[in-house]
């Protein structure tokens, strides 16, 4: 376990380097990088001056070997716009975002599992024809158009819930149920068809014949069904963690999706930058918890003899589940 | 379908899913021919110029209701500018986008997953290390470095999608091209003297045209909904062009006052996707290849 926790960190750490790299030498490559990291309106004097502060007169390898050393001690580089390090406002927002994100998530996970359990147990009845319905209808309604429908019934017409920004404890409400809107019917309908699969099973047949109690076996069925849902929940958190930036404009939660668009009509491309790393690092983190939680779930998955040879990640794959070994 | 030749294979476990979803849905069909049609002709039936501003009509209701007239037939926006010219006008850009980068990413993942398929090897390894590495950059972030870098227009759009969505068709083509590469069939036509090329253009490309069918009309909604989010942002497809998405995000402030002007672009975008969904579910489950969830 701890050999197949470490490679999959160190593999997180070549991605992270990879993003990095390709991000530097992308903006170095579109033209004069002291444009982009000066202020719009700066004269040409003052860009001959930024270029010097910046050391961006010097060989792009120097450039690039003090930046990676800069970003391994936390420094970002400054916000042209905001003229403030871009740690500063990049990590309160990055805060804000993930309370969104997490929040969004937990709801989604819960009641997706719940949802899509409740629709195969009882598949073919109206619940199970509800469930499927608010699922696809969920994958398909967009998430800033669902906010505004949100918002125009539950903050103007009925005053609920606060309608934008972050003031009281409720303000979440909102801009987590249409940010989690897809990932719960995603997570819902996979739940449905994984248990509805286990349940055709010749080993739950078995344990039905066995005269096990239904509660235990509504345990077994969604352990062995788990599987797959971890994966998905695990790439559903990451697009959550994207998708604040659509519902973060749109409620004006501020987070670093809102950061990442003012940072964009600035011009701020330090900024940016930053927000990328970050949002990179924060990525690959999860991604690297759920291989993690998936070696735990999976024994064969952290097996060296599974883990060698050309075998697809299992981050990303859904693994068929072997069910006569997990029972 | 002439050209797929009949696999020897297990019949799945899913005969009892697949007999309730055999009805064609004729509704999602019916709506994705109408979007077809106005991506293709919406320039043309458009009554007025998507982008002329009149602003002596600004947030004219749609015809039927108390105030509106027959030459703004849904009403017109707070720039006095002709709903229905553009939603037609959105509906060619979220056409051009969808089929634009659905079609290209696809070329490519196809291209990729023959390459790394039917080498194999370490050239295999590498490919799928790369596809599954771009796959898991999100779009939305991937916009934002590529719009930063090189503004806002069309085609930028589309390369971004592209980006995003490549790598989905070649690592579920790529398993595909595996399985049919070792197909009885396959092997005998190589014993019999068949070259790769014969192989692939003969038996393994027509055996994946379902897949890339579903998957593409999968990845239509998606593309639609990543253009709206983008161009909802400021982000996408640059004003004062009319993309559903920018139609939104200029009507956000009117739910209230002016219903008509987010509500109308809100519905087109949300049944648009939505019958991509469901006719994409529908193939999925009546040509039954390799993609789940």
């Amino acid at each position: 376990m701890l050999r197949y926790t470490g490679t999959r960190f160190l593999q997180g750490l070549i991605a992270l380097f990879f993003i990095v790299t390709v991000v530097f030498f992308l903006a170095r490559m579109s033209g004069d990088a002291t444009a982009l990291l000066a202020p719009p309106d700066a004269t040409p004097e003052q860009l001959d001056a930024v270029r010097v502060e910046l050391g961006l007169d010097r060989p792009i390898l120097v450039q690039y070997w003090d930046y990676l050393q800069g970003l391994v001690t936390g420094d970002l580089g400054r916000s042209t716009s905001y003229r403030v390090p871009v740690s500063d406002l990049v990590v309160p927002g990055m805060q804000a975002t993930a309370k969104l994100a997490l929040v969004a998530f937990l709801f989604a996970l819960v009641l997706g599992v719940a949802a899509g359990a409740l629709a195969a147990f009882r598949s073919n009845t109206p619940t199970d024809y509800g469930v499927r319905l608010m699922a696809v209808l969920g994958q398909s309604i967009p998430s800033f158009w669902l906010g505004m429908i949100l918002v125009a019934v539950f903050s103007v017409s009925l005053g609920w819930f606060p309608a934008f920004g972050d003031a009281t404890a409720t303000s979440i409400v909102l801009p987590a149920i249409s940010l989690a809107a897809f990932a719960l019917a995603s997570i819902a309908r996979l739940t449905r068809s994984t248990v509805l699969e286990m349940l055709s099973k010749d080993q739950t047949l078995f344990e039905r014949s066995k005269g096990v109690a239904p509660a235990t076996l509504v345990v077994h069925v969604l352990r062995n069904s788990s599987l797959p849902v971890v994966t998905l929940a695990g790439i559903q958190l990451g697009a959550l963690f994207s998708g604040t930036i659509v519902i973060e404009n749109l409620f004006a939660w501020p987070g670093v999706g809102q950061l990442a668009i003012q940072a964009i009509n600035a011009k701020d491309f330090a900024l940016i930058q930053g927000i990328v790393i970050v949002n990179t690092l924060v990525f690959i983190a999860l991604l690297f918890i759920v291989d993690v939680l998936y070696g735990l779930l999976d024994p064969r998955v952290r097996r060296p003899a599974a883990s060698r040879g050309k075998k697809k990640r299992p981050t990303t794959t859904v693994q068929p589940i072997d069910v006569m070994e997990t029972v | 379908m002439s050209t797929m030749t009949p696999t020897r294979r297990a019949p799945r476990r899913r005969g009892l899913k697949r007999s309730r979803h055999s009805r064609k849905p004729w509704f999602s069909m019916a709506a994705m021919g109408l979007f077809a049609f106005c991506g293709i002709f919406g320039a043309l039936i458009a009554p007025h110029d998507p982008t002329q501003n009149d602003l002596a009509h600004s947030l004219a209701p749609p015809f039927w209701a108390e105030g509106g007239s027959t030459t703004y037939l849904l009403g017109t926006d707070q720039l006095g500018r002709d709903i229905l010219s553009r939603l037609l006008s959105g509906a060619q850009v979220s056409f051009l986008v969808a089929v634009g980068a659905v079609l290209i990413a696809g070329a490519i993942g196809l291209g990729v997953a023959l390459l790394a398929g039917y080498t194999g090897g370490r050239l295999d390894a590498f490919l799928t290390r790369v596809a599954d590495s771009a796959m898991a950059f999100p779009v939305l972030l991937l916009a934002v470095i590529v719009v930063a870098l090189y503004g806002k227009s069309i085609t930028i759009v589309i390369v971004v999608l592209v980006l995003a969505v490549w790598p989905q068709y070649a690592r579920v083509l790529r398993s595909e091209v595996i399985r049919i590469r070792n197909e009885d069939y396959v092997v005998m036509s190589k014993v019999m003297g068949g070259n790769a090329r014969w192989a692939i253009v003969r038996h393994i490309v027509p055996n994946v045209v379902p897949t890339l069918l579903v998957l593409a009309t999968l990845q239509i909604g998606f593309a639609i909904i990543a253009e709206g989010s983008l161009s909802f942002l400021g982000i996408g497809v640059p004003a004062p062009a009319a993309s559903w998405g920018n139609m939104l995000a200029d009507g956000r402030n009117f739910m209230q006052t002016a219903w008509w002007v987010p509500v109308f672009p809100g519905i087109a975008l949300s049944i648009t996707v939505l019958s991509a969904n469901l006719l994409g579910d529908w193939l999925r489950q009546t040509l039954d290849p390799a993609t789940r969830r």
